[in-house]
C-alpha cells in the first residue's frame, strides 16, 4: 500500500506530532501565567521570562490587557468556587465562558483539561528519555555481543594482567569514592574516561606479543545470561520493588528504573539482527578491505538494523508511558506535585467520576495506539517510509 | 532427549542463583530497619526504657549482626564486619565516622573514652550547659561541632570531669590526624556464616521470615494470596486461548476477508488499551446506577471478607460473580497478542512448499488444514502460551488492586505501603522462581512435542 494513502499512518504520525507539541508548548495552552501583557503601555511576555509569579500578578498587571492561555488554570490551581469534582456537562460556577472547566474538575477543584495538558509533558518525558537511554545501552551491547561473539575479543596474559590490575582497582576506587564517600559524579565519569583511556593505551602497547595464547571474553554468553535474569523477574513486580527502594520520589528515578529494566529488550533485538546481518557479503567485503570494527559496526551494520530497532523503540515508548501511568495510578514513585494522567484516573476511580477516568485514559490510549500503529505501518512498508 | 532436558535444567541453576542474589541485595537496600520495625510490632515504644536492649535482641535474632555476603572488599580502615555493632545509634555513628575516612581503631578508642566522659558527666544533670554539650557529644558526628562542644566542656566543667574531657580531646584530635587520605582495598572472607547464606538456607527450608506488619508467617500470607492469583491467571489463559486461537486461525485462513479486517482492527484497539483504564471504566459505568441503570450488570468490587475456616470452594462460589469483570479485563488484554501471532503463523505456513505439495497430492482443503497446517501453527504457540502465564502475573497485579481481590499483587502493593519488606521480597522471589521454572517447563514440553527438535537430538 502506498504509505501516503495509509489512513492509519497519517493518523498516527499527526497524533504523535500533536502530543509532542502539547508536551513542549503546554504552558501556552494551559496555565495561569499570561502569554503577553501590557504594563504601563509596555508590552511584556511573562510566560517567557522566568521571574514571574502569579501572586504579584494582580498588583502589577491590568488583567484586561492580557492574553491568557486557552485554559486559564494551572494544573495545581485550586478553584475554590468549584470545590468538589464538577462534571464537564454540569453547571459550573465561573464568571466567564472562557473560565469554564471544559473537562470538569477533580475533588479539590483543579482543572482536568489543564492537568491533562501538563500530564502529557510528564508522560512523554519519561517515555522518551528512558527509551533513549535504554536504546543506547541495549543496542550498543547487543551489537557488540553479536559481532564479537564469545571469541572476538581476546587478550594475551600480560594484557589480561594489566587490565585486571587497572580496571579492578581503578573501578574500586571510583565507585567507592562516588557511592560511599559522596564525591561528585563528574569526578566519577571523568575518572572513568581516563581509566578506560589508560587501559586501552596499555593494552595496545602490550599488543606486541602477537603470537602468545589469547584468552577470550565470553561477551555473548554474559549478555545472554543477563537477559535471562532480567526475563525471570516479571515486569511490574520488579518495577514496584525497585521504585520502593527510593525514599524520595522523583521523575528521574522512574526514568532510571525503566531504562534499567528495558535495555535488555533492545539488546536482544539488536543482537539477533546483527547476527543476521553479520554474515552478509558486504560485511565480509568491508572486513576484507580492512576497515576497523567500530567503523563496520556503526557505518555498515547499524544503518541496516536501525529500522527494526526503531519499531522496537516505538513499541517500548508506548510501554514506558504505560508503565509510568500504571505507577502513578497505583500512587507509587512519582512526586505529589507532579501532575500525571494516572493520578487523575486513580482519583476518578475512587470518586466514581467518569470524566476523571475517561479523558486521561483516552489520552494514554490514543498515544499508545498511534505509537503502535506507526510502528506496525513502518514494519508493513518493509522499513522504507517512516514519515 | 534426556541430555537436552538435563542440560536445560543445569543451565537454570546459575540464573536462579543470580535472581536470588539480586533479590537479596535489593532487600538489603530498602530504607528502614527490620529490627526496629519488629520493635514496633512488639508494642515497645522506640524511646522507652528497655527499647535499646530489645532492639539488640531483635537484631541478633534476625541475624543482622552477621556479614552480608561471603566476602567483602572494603577500604583498609574499615572493620571486617560493621554489622557486629548491635546498638543502632552506635552503628550509625561509627559508619558516619568511617564515611569521614577515620580509622576504625581510633574511632573505637574515641567512643570508649567518650562513653566514660558521658558517664561521669551524668552527675551534673542540673547544669544545662554541660548537659547540652554532652548531648552534642552523644548524638553528633560532625568534627567541628564536637570540637566546640569539647571546648565548652573543658572551660565550664569541674576539674575532675575536665581532665577526662581533655583526654577525649586528644583522642578526637588523634582520630582526625590519622584520617586516611589514600587507602587500599582489603578483601575479607567471611565463610558460610553470613546473612545471604542463612537467608538462602531459610528459604530452601520454606522459612520466609515473619511479616513486619502483623507478625504472621510470610509464607502463610503469600500462600493464601497465591490461590486467587492462580485462579485469575488460569481462567485468563484458558479463556484467551479458547477465544484467540480459533479467531486467529480463521483470520489467517481467510486472509484479508471481512473477519480478518474487523478482528485485526479490534485487536489493535484492545492491544493499546491500558488494562487499568478498562477496569476503571467497567467499574464506573457497569457496576453502579449512577450513570445509566441499564449498564449496571456486574456486582460492585467487594471487600472480600472471608470467614475463618471457610472452605476454599465455598469462598470461590461466594465470590465467583466478582471474578467476572477482572477476568474479562485480563482476557481482553491478552487475546489481541495471541490471536495476532496465531494469524501470522497461519498465513506464513499457508505459503510453505509442503502445502503446495499436499495440494499436488490431491488432498482436499480440510485435510490440508487439519493434518498439515494446524500442527505447524499450534506448535510455536506452546511457547507463547507458556510465556503468557508468567506475564499474566503482571496484569493480574493491577487487576487485583483495582478490583480488591486478595491476591499476590494486592498483597505486594499493600506491603510496599506498610514497608513490610519481608513480604515484598518474598513475593518477588517466589514470582521470579515461578517464572524461571515455568519457562524451563515450557521449553522441555516444546522439545518433547516438536518432532523437529526430537529428530535433531537423536
Amino acid at each position: 500500500m502506498n504509505p501516503k494513502k495509509d489512513i492509519s499512518l497519517i493518523f498516527s504520525k499527526w497524533t504523535i506530532a500533536v502530543y509532542l507539541m502539547v508536551a513542549i508548548f503546554g504552558s501556552f495552552l494551559a496555565g495561569d501565567v499570561p502569554i503577553y501583557c501590557s504594563l504601563n503601555g509596555k508590552l511584556s511576555f511573562p510566560l517567557l521570562s522566568k521571574s514571574f509569579s502569579p501572586s504579584s500578578f494582580n498588583e502589577k498587571y491590568d488583567a484586561k490587557s492580557c492574553l491568557m492561555p486557552l485554559i486559564p488554570y494551572s494544573p495545581l490551581y485550586i478553584d475554590k468556587d468549584n470545590p468538589t469534582a464538577i462534571s464537564p456537562f454540569g453547571p459550573s460556577n465561573t464568571r466567564m465562558i472562557k473560565n469554564r472547566h471544559w473537562l470538569g474538575t477533580d475533588k479539590l477543584g483543579r482543572d482536568v483539561a489543564s492537568g491533562m495538558i501538563h500530564g502529557t509533558a510528564t508522560a512523554l518525558k519519561i517515555g522518551v528519555i528512558s527509551v533513549f537511554f535504554a536504546f543506547i545501552v541495549g543496542v550498543g551491547l547487543g551489537m557488540m555481543s553479536a559481532y564479537y561473539k564469545d571469541d572476538g575479543i581476546g587478550f594475551s596474559v600480560p594484557q589480561l594482567f594489566v587490565m585486571i590490575m587497572f580496571l579492578v582497582t581503578g573501578l574500586y576506587y571510583l565507585i567507592m569514592e562516588w557511592l560511599i564517600f559522596n564525591t561528585s559524579i563528574l569526578y566519577f565519569s571523568g575518572g572513568l574516561l581516563i581509566l578506560i583511556a589508560v587501559v586501552r593505551l596499555l593494552v595496545l602497547w602490550l599488543d606486541k606479543w602477537q603470537n602468545s595464547k589469547k584468552y577470550h571474553i565470553p561477551l555473548d554468553m554474559l549478555l545472554i545470561k543477563i537477559i535471562e535474569v532480567r526475563k525471570s523477574f516479571p515486569g511490574i513486580f520488579i518495577l514496584l520493588a525497585l521504585v520502593s527502594l527510593f525514599a524520595v520520589p522523583s521523575i528521574w528515578n522512574i526514568v532510571f528504573i525503566i531504562s534499567l529494566l528495558s535495555w535488555t529488550e533492545f539488546a536482544r533485538f539488536a543482537r539477533a539482527e546483527t547476527l543476521a546481518v553479520k554474515e552478509e557479503n558486504y560485511i565480509l567485503s568491508v572486513k576484507v578491505l580492512g576497515f576497523n570494527d567500530l567503523r563496520i559496526l556503526f557505518r555498515h551494520i547499524l544503518p541496516n538494523i536501525l529500522p527494526t530497532l526503531i519499531v522496537i523503540a516505538c513499541f517500548s515508548t508506548g510501554g514506558a508511558v504505560l508503565l509510568e501511568s500504571t505507577l502513578s495510578f497505583l500512587g507509587i514513585g512519582l512526586p505529589v506535585e507532579e501532575v500525571t494522567w494516572g493520578k487523575m484516573m486513580a482519583e476518578g476511580r475512587n470518586m466514581n467520576a467518569w470524566w476523571l477516568v475517561v479523558f486521561p485514559g483516552l489520552a494514554i490510549f490514543i498515544l499508545i495506539l498511534s505509537l503502535n500503529t506507526l510502528a506496525s505501518a513502518f514494519q508493513k512498508s518493509n522499513y522504507t517510509r517512516l514519515f | 532427549m534426556t541430555g537436552y532436558v538435563l542440560k536445560r535444567i543445569v543451565l537454570v541453576v546459575p540464573t536462579l542463583l543470580m535472581v536470588m542474589i539480586t533479590a537479596f541485595f535489593l532487600s538489603k537496600l530498602v530504607p528502614g530497619d527490620a529490627a526496629s520495625a519488629l520493635l514496633v510490632l512488639q508494642g515497645i515504644q522506640p524511646d522507652g526504657p528497655n527499647a535499646a536492649k530489645e532492639y539488640e535482641r531483635n537484631y541478633k535474632n534476625l541475624k543482622l549482626d552477621r556479614p552480608t555476603f561471603y566476602f567483602s572488599v572494603l577500604p583498609d580502615f574499615y572493620p571486617e564486619n560493621i554489622h557486629q555493632i548491635a546498638s543502632a545509634t552506635k552503628r550509625k555513628q561509627v559508619s558516619d565516622f568511617l564515611l569521614r575516612k577515620f580509622n576504625y581503631t581510633d574511632i573505637m578508642t574515641y567512643m570508649s573514652v567518650r562513653d566514660q566522659c558521658v558517664q561521669s558527666a551524668s552527675m551534673f544533670k542540673n547544669d544545662t550547659l554541660i548537659n547540652e554539650n554532652v548531648s552534642i557529644l552523644v548524638f553528633e558526628t560532625e568534627p567541628d561541632k564536637l570540637k566546640t562542644a569539647i571546648h565548652h566542656l573543658i572551660q565550664n566543667s569541674p576539674s575532675d570531669l575536665s581532665l577526662k574531657i581533655t583526654k577525649l580531646k586528644t583522642s578526637l584530635d588523634d582520630m582526625i590526624l590519622n584520617k586516611s587520605g589514600l587507602y587500599y582495598p582489603k578483601i575479607y572472607w567471611h565463610g558460610l556464616n553470613n546473612q545471604f547464606h542463612v537467608w538462602v538456607k531459610d528459604i530452601f527450608a520454606g522459612n520466609f521470615g515473619i511479616s513486619l506488619k502483623d507478625g504472621r508467617l510470610v509464607w502463610e500470607k503469600i500462600a493464601s494470596a497465591l490461590k486467587w492469583t492462580v485462579i485469575l491467571i488460569l481462567l485468563n489463559v484458558i479463556l484467551s486461548t479458547l477465544i484467540s486461537i480459533p479467531a486467529g486461525l480463521y483470520a489467517g485462513y481467510k486472509e484479508k476477508g471481512w473477519f480478518d479486517r474487523i478482528s485485526s482492527f479490534v485487536w489493535l484497539l484492545l492491544y493499546s488499551t491500558p488494562v487499568f483504564w478498562l477496569a476503571s471504566l467497567f467499574i464506573i459505568f457497569c457496576t453502579s446506577d449512577r450513570y445509566s441503570s441499564f449498564l449496571n450488570i456486574f456486582p460492585v468490587p467487594g471487600t472480600w471478607y472471608i470467614p475463618e475456616g471457610q472452605g476454599f470452594f465455598r469462598t470461590l462460589g461466594q465470590f465467583s460473580g466478582q471474578l467476572v469483570l477482572p477476568v474479562i479485563c485480563l482476557v481482553a488484554n491478552d487475546i489481541a497478542q495471541l490471536s495476532r501471532i496465531t494469524k501470522n503463523n497461519a498465513v506464513e505456513q499457508k505459503s510453505k512448499l509442503y502445502v503446495t505439495m499436499a495440494k499436488a497430492k490431491g488432498l482436499n482443503q480440510w485435510q490440508i488444514l487439519t493434518k498439515h497446517i494446524l500442527p505447524n501453527v499450534l506448535l510455536p504457540l506452546i511457547t507463547i502460551i507458556g510465556g503468557r502465564i508468567p506475564a499474566g502475573l503482571s496484569g493480574a497485579l493491577i487487576i487485583e488492586i483495582v478490583f480488591n481481590i486478595p491476591g499476590m499483587g494486592r498483597l505486594m502493593y499493600e506491603s510496599i505501603f506498610s514497608s513490610d519488606w519481608n513480604v515484598v521480597f518474598g513475593i518477588l522471589l517466589i514470582v521470579s522462581v515461578f517464572t524461571i521454572l515455568f519457562m524451563l517447563f515450557t521449553d522441555i514440553i516444546y522439545a518433547v512435542v516438536n518432532p523437529k527438535i526430537k529428530t535433531a537430538m537423536s
